[in-house]
Parts: C-alpha cells; structure tokens; sequence
C-alpha cells in the first residue's frame, strides 16, 4: 500500500491528536460490550455464574449449536425475515404513494393529516396492545377467518407501525425533486403513475432505502406486538429470544452463554443490512429529519 | 431556543428546490390528474391499525376493567375519571403513581438525551474528514445503534451483573467501586438505564450530525482558516451554528423515542422493576397486563399521550412542514 | 386516465388485503362440519430445559389423539413465562377466541375463574376426563371455587421441598437435615464458608414468585393463617407475624450471614445454578422439577430432597393454630374456555393426557410428578425420593382461592425487591417492612372491596 500523505482540511474541526483519541475512545465504548457479549457466549455456563475469570478455561463453542435447540432460532429467523421484509416492502410503496400526493397536491385533509401522522408516533405501543388484539379477534369472529397468529397479522401491523415515519421521509424527500422532471414526463404522454414510478423512484431511491431499512426495523425489534399476535408457527426473533431469557422463571439453570450467541445471532441479519445501506443511511435520514 | 430554517440539501439527495416554489399549477388538474387515492390505503389503514385501537384504549381508560369484567369489557362499568384520578393520587397496587413514573420517564429521557449529543457530535467531528479507515470506523460507529433493543438490554444486563459483570470487576479492578456494587437495584438501577441507553443511541446523533455536518459549505471552513481560528473557535463559530437546527430536531425526535422506551426496561429488569426505573410505558404494562387493572393502564396510557404531544406540537411547528411544501 | 388510476387504486388496496383474505379462507376450510377434521388449539406453557422433548411430546400427544378422535390438535406454547400465560389469557378473555384448552398453575386458577370464562366441570365433565377419584385429592382443592364450581383438572403436581448438598452436609458433620428453622439456622452456619464463596442457605429477593412463596409458609407455620382471611374479605398482609416472615427471610443475608449477601438480584434460577456448583448447603421452595436440571450440573449425584422445616423460628414447636404447610398445592391445571366450540374434544384430550400411562410418562421426562393418583402410587412404590414428595403433597395447604391472589403475589413480589433494594444501598433496616406490607395490605384491601 502506498502511505498516502496527508495534508490537514480545513474541514478537520479536531487537532489530529484530540481526533485519535476521541476515535479510540470511541470504539472501546462502542465495541467493549460487543467483545464482552461474544466472549460470554463462549464461556461455559458454570464459569459465567460463578464470576472467577473473565477468560474462559476452554471455549464453549458448543453452545452455538445446542442454542439451535434450545431455542427455535432458525424458525424465527425465517419469521422475522419474512415478516419484517414484507411489511417494510409494503409500507414504503404506500408511503412513496402518500408520500407524492402530500408533496405534490393540496386538497382537504392534508395537513390534518400530516399532522395526525406525528400524533399516531406518540401513541404509546403499550396502550395499542389489547385493544388491538380485540380489533383482530372481532374482525375474525366477524368474518370467519383465521387472523391471530397469522403472518398476516403481524405484517399488517408493523407495516402500519411503520407507516408514519416511512411517509414522512418521502414526503420531505419527494418535495425536494424538481417537479419539472416528472412534468416532462406528463407532456410525453406518461400517467401520472408511470411519471411516479419510472422518474421520481429513481431520484428518490435513497429515502427509499432509508424507509425501507427503518420500517424493517419496526417489525424486527417488536417483542411485545408479536407476543400476543404470533403462534408458535409464526413466532419472531425477538419474541423466541425473550421467551428463553424469562424461562428460567421455571427453575431451570440460566444458559446465559447460549442466550449470548443467541442474542449475537439474531443481531446479525440488522447489522449486515444497516452495513450494507449505510451510504444511504446518513443521507436519507438527515433528508427525513431535517425537512419531513 | 429557536431553530432556524434548515439547509435542504442532505449528501444524497438531489439539489434541493424548496416544496415553496412547486408551480402553482400542479395542484390544480394537470395532465396525469390528481392520484389523492393514493393515500386511502396508509390512511385507512392508520386508522384500523392504530386510530381504532386507540379510540377504544379511550374508552377503556373510563371504565373499571379487570379481572372480573374482562370478559364482556364493553359492558364494564363506567367510572368516570375515576382512573385518571387515581392514577396520581395512588398509582397501581405495587405503590408508583403516573406522577413517580413521569419523574423516571422525564429524567431518563432527558439526561439520555444530554449524554448522547456531545458524545454524537464529537463521533461525528472524527469521521467528518477522509482517512485511512475511516468507512471501517464509520460502519463499526454504527454497532451499538443497529443492535435490537432486546439484545442490548439482554448484554447489559450481564454487564451490570453485581459481582460477576463486566462493569463490576472493571471498577473494583481500578479501585473505584466496592466488586459487589449493585446496578440492577437501587438508585444505581436508573444510571445503569441511562448508561445502556447512551451506549445504544448515541450513534442516532452521530448520523445526524454528521448528515449536517455535510452540508456545511467548504468555503465556509477556508474562511475561518484564512482568519487563524483555532479548533475550538471554528467549532463554536462555524460548525455549532450551522447545526443548530439539526440538532434540534435530533434532539426532540430523541427524547420522543427514549420516553417510549418500553422494551429495554422491560427486558433489563423484568417486572416488577425498581421503582427508579419504573418508567411509565413499563408502569403501564404492569397495572394492566399484571395487576388486571386496564383502567388504570388505559389512564395512565392517555396521560402519557397528551403529554407527548407537548414535544409533537413543539416539533410540528420546528419542521414547519407547512411551509416547504404548500 | 382518470378513472384508470382509480381501478389501479383500488386494486392496490386489494392486493394489500387480499393476502388477509386468502388465509381466511385456507384457515376456515380446515375444520369441517364432522369431528374428523376439527382442531383442537391448546395452550402450554414452553419448555427451553426440554425443549426437544417437550417437542416430542406434543408430536407422540397429537398422534395418539388423531388415531382416538381424527382431530388434530395446534399446540401454542406461551412466551415470557408466567407474563406470557396471563396475556395470553386476557387477550382470549376480553375477545372471546384463542386456546381451546389452557394450562395454569394452581394459584392462577382463581384469578382465571374470576373472569368466568371458562367452564364449569359437571359430574358428567369429571366422568369425561376420568372421573375425579383419578386425581389426587389436594390438587382438587385448586380446581375451583367449591367442589361445584370446578373450572380446572389436575395435570401433574410439584410440592415443595428442600434440597440439601450432601457433601456440604458431611463436611460440617450435619447428620440430617434439620425439622425446625432454628436447626436450618444453625446448620446453615456450620457450612457457610464466605472465603470459598459457599453459603449455607440461599434467598433470591428479585424472583417474582419465590419471597410470596416462602413468606407465607412461615406465616402459616407461625399461626398468621394465609394472608387473607378465611372469608377472602380482609387482606392480612401486615399481621406482626407477616412481617417477621419477610424479616426472618432477609434476617438470613443480612443477621445469620447463611445467604451470600450479593444475591439481592437473584431469581430462583441463579440459585439454582448456585447450588449446581456447589455453592449452596441447602435451596429451599424446590420442586422435583429441577432433578434433571441438577443431574446435569456439578453437583449431580451430590443431593438429596427433604421436607422443609414445619416450626417456626424462635420455637420449640408449632404454635397451636400453625399450619406445618409443609408444602403449597402447587402444579399445572388445565381448564377449557367457555367460549370453545370444540369442548368435548377438550376433555378427550385431557382424558388422554391424565391417564396412567401417560402421567407416567411425563414424569420421567419432565421431572414433576403426576397428578393421577394411582400414577403417583406407583411412582412412590418405586423411588424413596418420590414417596417423600408424595407424602408432603399428602399434606399440602392450598393458597387462598380468591380472584385477587395474582395481584396479591406481584405485590409481594414488589415488596421483597423494595427490600432487596435497601440491602443492596446498605439502607436496609427490618423496620422498613411493616410500612411496606401496611402499604400493600391497604391496595389489596381496596381491591377486595370493589
């Protein structure tokens, strides 16, 4: 490698001294639980009880297979794929379509319902989780069909959930392409829907990747929603990752180094997908933040 | 402290024409139309999803539902305010009031919140420039933040095991704390709360600020290196103001997010948790799903509500979303 | 255009409810008008320490029961342990659907037939599961209200008891294990050994169930009855000798010095797992449940169960009005909801899984013993060990049945980690727990009003 040479930005706010050790400081706090985490999910339980030594006297890797059993892992992986990935698909193509109607038209009840979308964040999650289970339940009694337990279920719920912010970053974002372009679109005999699709989309694909990796969040974090609206069949991540910390409750011996490589394993699929995105993160987000 | 306008330009997105000058026209019928329906299916489908089930959590915070009329709630008895009464002059049977809870909610969203900004802005000012590194350093920034709440609030807590957890054999290592200090328990319990969060948020800032930092224009550094300012002054000078109304908004949008936080909580110290931690989203869930008072929870619910809003209507009116686009 | 933007409206909305529509009708098309193809849904508790078993189980279950009715059974398993089941039973109650058949542990059963949602077992109902001569008579004392108003079936039982280290016990020349909480105390002191990090006793302050459990086996052993009145009307939680139980229980970490005093976060399982390394010289409030767990710990080959002491600390002998609550009734029960439609199915299903094949089988496998009377005399015709848990269940005093006990345990359960808070800050002083109690007597008391 060439030893590149460099002359100090304007832009460097930080003497280059300050700027190594707040970087370094920086990535001990960030990365020390991580480490921590990794190291107690090889440690044999008994040592971790016990408290004696931080290293482990052998490694434990056998707990990143018998977790496998001891907890459904792999079917809620799936699960919450499934489910996060679907109702985050679905909601961002419903917010870019209220997203580009709120950016591009005025008419009755937009602002009403701007603001109802910033009121709907500040409900509580908590306060939402019987009455909607009995919404759920009604409409099954009502319409005989399976609803509860359902991916269904769960999908139409967090896509919801996700909703508000997902629209409010595409109407922040939309409003700041130049309406000319689609414009130009229209006078060659486009649709309004092919103008949407085929020249705001593209402008517009990183608050579309924003949304879309936020709202999979939405579903993949959930513990309390997917307790009661999941089945075994259906059950999340998080909800089986919660359910074998609490079963101890029944006097079983707490597998926390198993519960560690659990926890690391279902961390995974976010931290890839948030690597992967994050040129588009910063920018998308601050879009969102800063105008929506 | 009032927020100005902000610049529109974020990195990725397209040069900016404010929503102020759409033409005129296009919100009169054009070619194409007007696709309002386009917005039926999030609205209705915010409305069953989260307005209905809302309206009836309303309901519920009137009536006396527990245990015993559970089964036919919609006939359960009406008691008036009775539970938003009570929800301050007694709390739930294990003794927190909303009025306890609020003080725990409150104090933890906001010092959260006064950790993180500093610690985010200062992330920021190392990765703003390029260096050998620095996507690696960025992507491992990002960690703490990525990380499901469950799984943070799971680590932590193994951290702050008494005795036994990282945080305890640090301290007494450098002979600053007794091994067996209690961070599940107690006063400690609320800065252990604190800490974690910290630990899980700060990147949120960081994002922000540094998005900001990006549209600083260059010139207005080379400005302030032709006049000889000195780091602090360019900071101060250049860099805090020109963020301000980033920071704002981060900062509203945080102390949102960390007052509704429920699940961390929750999964660091199970129910019933100390009372420094009994933050209201946790006390809430306990006086319905475990003490069978859903009423009072319903109340509580409400309060916690109209008191969001505060900060909704105050964030409303920073973004002025009225103005970029009509 | 105009119009053609609607219809695309309109078929966007339906592809986003089409997939709700779709499984509507796959799940309604399953279960047909005759009994073959009906589904019976039934909730169990999950199972993480036998999680493949337990997954075995349900396969061998809903094989049999398919060969004896041609239904099929779903099983649901509740998440977040005891949190989980009591969602999961409010979510059904206040919409009227979900499990078909639940599975509640003995001191839940008032609070869920307090809801009155579900059903009330005739004399035909009881011949339907086997009769009620097939179950063990103080597990039935949990079944209901009164004997006409039982709601739930005994499924397999697990009294309490305590087990002890017997090497510790060798080590400090303890011969047996002691009958009264003074001998605890002091054999408790003989094998604490604080530089080794081995305690003689055990408390676990942060546990949501164990401070309710063993303070009021000493308040019933010293005569303070059971924290209601025999009536259910008055609450009795801040009775002098109330109090002297959750002070004789802390007395243990913070007085005696038995109890590692850095245990103030522990639930049960950390004391478990104490005791699995060998840590502890005796865990009390066990159950036969976690033989298997300590089989495959450290401490395997090393232990032996007892009955828990029966008079109370300070005395000779019980006070005349004790009660020795050498254990509680405790256990899983299974109930049937009201609302289900599929109850005949239901009893088969508990028919199937009380019988004495069956119970035997889940014994060996899970650990707890069965509730079916002749299972459990074989059992103990075979194993000492279970002859003596089936002794002590012979003697169980059964909690209060008052709709309100759930309540009444997280406060208990908020009581102690009030406690435990002060000994962790160093503010401890027994004096903070009468005003605690006082305050908790004075919420369940205004609950038992309304």
């Amino acid at each position: 490698m060439k030893k590149i040479k460099r002359q100090r930005n304007s832009q460097d706010i930080l003497p280059p001294t300050v700027r190594i050790i707040a970087t370094v400081f920086l990535l001990v706090f960030a990365l020390i639980p991580v480490i921590y985490t990794v190291l107690l999910s090889v440690t044999p339980d008994s040592e971790i009880t016990s408290g004696e030594n931080l290293i482990p006297s052998h490694w434990a890797f056998s707990n990143y297979i018998q977790m496998w059993t001891s907890v459904n892992l792999a079917q809620g992986l799936f699960n919450s794929l499934l489910i996060s990935l679907t109702a985050s698909a679905i909601a961002v193509v419903l917010a870019v379509g209220a997203g580009y109607v709120i950016s591009r038209f005025k008419f009755f009840g937009r602002m009403p319902y701007l603001y109802s979308l910033i009121g709907l964040q500040t409900v509580p999650g908590v306060m939402l989780l019987l009455p909607l289970f009995v919404l759920f339940a009604s409409a099954q009694a009502a319409l005989h069909f399976k609803l509860v337990g359902t991916y269904q279920a769960v999908i139409v719920t967090y896509l919801t959930f996700a909703l508000p912010f997902a629209i409010w970053l595409m109407v922040s974002y939309l409003s700041s392409i130049p309406i000319d372009l689609e414009e130009a679109a229209l006078v060659d005999g486009a649709t309004r829907l092919q103008a949407l699709w085929s020249v705001i989309v593209p402008l517009a694909l990183p608050g579309v990747v924003v949304a879309l990796v936020f709202s999979f969040l939405t579903g993949w974090n959930d513990v309390l929603f997917a307790s009661v609206l999941t089945s075994p069949e259906t059950r999340t991540i998080a909800v089986q990752l919660q359910a074998f910390s609490s079963a101890q409750e029944g006097g079983a011996l707490p597998l926390y180094g198993q519960l560690m490589g659990a926890s690391i394993v279902s961390a995974l699929p976010v931290v890839i997908l948030y690597m992967v995105f994050q040129r588009y993160l910063i920018g998308g987000l601050t879009a969102g933040g800063v105008k929506g | 402290m009032s927020i100005q306008p902000i610049p529109e330009t974020g990195p990725e997105s397209p040069p900016s024409i404010s929503g102020a000058q759409i033409p005129k026209r296009t919100s009169s019928r054009s070619a194409g139309g007007r696709p309002i329906w386009l917005m039926w299916p999030s609205a209705i489908m915010l409305f069953v999803i989260v307005g209905l089930p809302f309206l009836i959590a309303l309901y519920i915070s009137f009536l006396n539902l527990d245990q015993y009329t559970l089964r036919s709630w919609i006939h359960a008895p009406w008691v008036g305010l009775e539970n938003y009464v009570e929800s301050f002059t007694a709390g739930n049977i294990v003794g927190t009031s909303t009025l306890v809870s609020l003080g725990v909610s409150f104090g933890f969203a906001i010092l959260t919140t006064a950790f993180i900004t500093p610690i985010g802005i200062l992330a920021a000012l190392t990765v703003n420039t390029p260096f050998r590194g620095r996507g690696v350093v960025r992507a491992l920034y990002l960690i703490p933040y990525v990380i499901p709440t469950f799984v943070t609030a799971l680590v932590w807590r193994m951290m702050f095991l008494n005795k036994t957890g990282l945080i305890d054999r640090f301290l007494a290592g450098i002979h600053v704390a007794n091994i067996n200090t209690y961070w599940l328990l107690g006063p400690n319990s609320f800065w252990a709360m604190i800490i974690t969060d910290v630990w899980a948020s700060w990147a949120f800032i960081y994002i922000m600020v540094l998005a900001g930092l990006q549209s600083i224009p260059a010139d207005m550094y080379d400005a302030a290196s032709v006049d000889g300012a000195n780091s602090w002054q360019r900071l101060t000078r250049i860099v805090l103001p020109q963020l301000r109304g980033i920071l704002g908004l981060a900062l509203l949008l945080s102390t949102l997010n960390h007052f509704n936080n429920f699940t961390l909580p929750f999964v660091m110290f199970g129910t019933p948790p100390p009372v420094q931690v009994d933050v209201l989203p946790l006390n809430i869930y306990v006086s319905s799903f475990q003490l069978f008072n859903f009423g009072l929870g319903g109340a509580m619910s409400v309060i916690t509500l109209l008191i969001m809003l505060i900060p909704g209507i105050f964030y409303i009116r920073t973004i002025r979303l009225g103005e970029v686009t009509v | 255009m105009k119009a053609s933007n609607r219809l695309i409206g309109i078929c966007s909305c339906l592809i986003v409810l089409l997939p709700l529509v779709l499984t509507g009708c796959g799940g309604s098309s399953g279960s047909g008008s005759n009994g073959t193809g009906q589904t019976l849904h039934v909730l169990v508790g999950a199972n993480t320490t036998f999680a493949t078993q337990q997954k075995q189980w349900m396969q061998q279950i809903n094989n049999e029961f398919h060969k004896e009715t041609g239904a099929t059974i779903a099983w649901d398993t509740n998440t977040g342990g005891s949190s989980g089941e009591q969602t999961q039973l409010q979510t059904a109650m206040v919409s009227g659907s979900g499990p078909d058949v639940f599975d509640m542990g003995t001191t839940f059963v008032p609070t869920a037939q307090a809801t009155k949602g579900f059903v009330t077992l005739t004399a035909d109902d009881w011949n339907k599961v086997g009769g009620k001569s097939r179950f063990f008579p103080q597990q039935m004392t949990m079944s209901g209200s009164s004997p006409s108003q039982d709601i739930a079936v005994p499924w397999n039982m697990s009294p309490y008891a305590m087990v002890y280290n017997k090497d510790l016990f060798k080590k400090a020349g303890i011969s047996t294990p002691p009958t009264t909480w003074n001998d605890f105390v002091t054999d408790a002191k003989k094998m604490t050994d604080p530089s080794a990090g081995v305690y003689g006793a055990e408390i676990d302050p942060s546990d949501s169930f164990d401070p309710w459990k063993i303070w009021w086996t000493f308040n019933q052993q010293a005569g303070g009855g059971s924290f209601l009145s025999p009536d259910l009307k008055t609450a009795e939680l801040n009775s002098p000798t109330a109090v002297n139980s959750a002070k004789f229980w802390f007395d243990w970490a913070t007085t005696f010095k038995i109890a590692d005093p850095t245990s103030m976060t522990w639930k049960s399982s950390d004391a478990t797992s104490a005791f699995g390394n060998g840590k502890v010289g005796i865990m009390i409030m066990t159950t036969p449940t976690i033989i298997p767990t300590l089989q495959k710990s450290a401490a395997a080959g090393k232990y032996a169960f007892a009955p828990m002491p029966t008079v109370p600390y300070g005395m000779q002998q019980r006070p005349a009005n004790g009660v020795p609550a050498a254990t509680i009734v405790s256990g899983e029960m299974l109930a049937v909801a009201s609302y289900s439609n599929v109850q005949d199915l239901a009893f088969k299903f508990i028919n199937l899984v009380t019988d004495y094949q069956h119970q035997l089988d889940w014994t060996k496998t899970f650990g707890d013993l069965p509730a079916n009377v002749q299972a459990a005399n074989y059992l103990s015709s075979k194993d000492p060990e279970t002859a003596a848990f089936v002794k002590a269940e012979q003697n169980a005093t059964p909690t209060p049945f008052s709709g309100e006990w759930g309540p009444l345990e997280v406060s208990l359960a908020s009581v102690s980690s009030k406690l435990a808070n002060s000994v962790a800050t160093n503010h401890y002083n027994p004096s903070q727990i009468k005003p605690l109690m006082d305050q908790a007597n004075q919420e369940i008391q205004s609950k038992l009003h309304h």
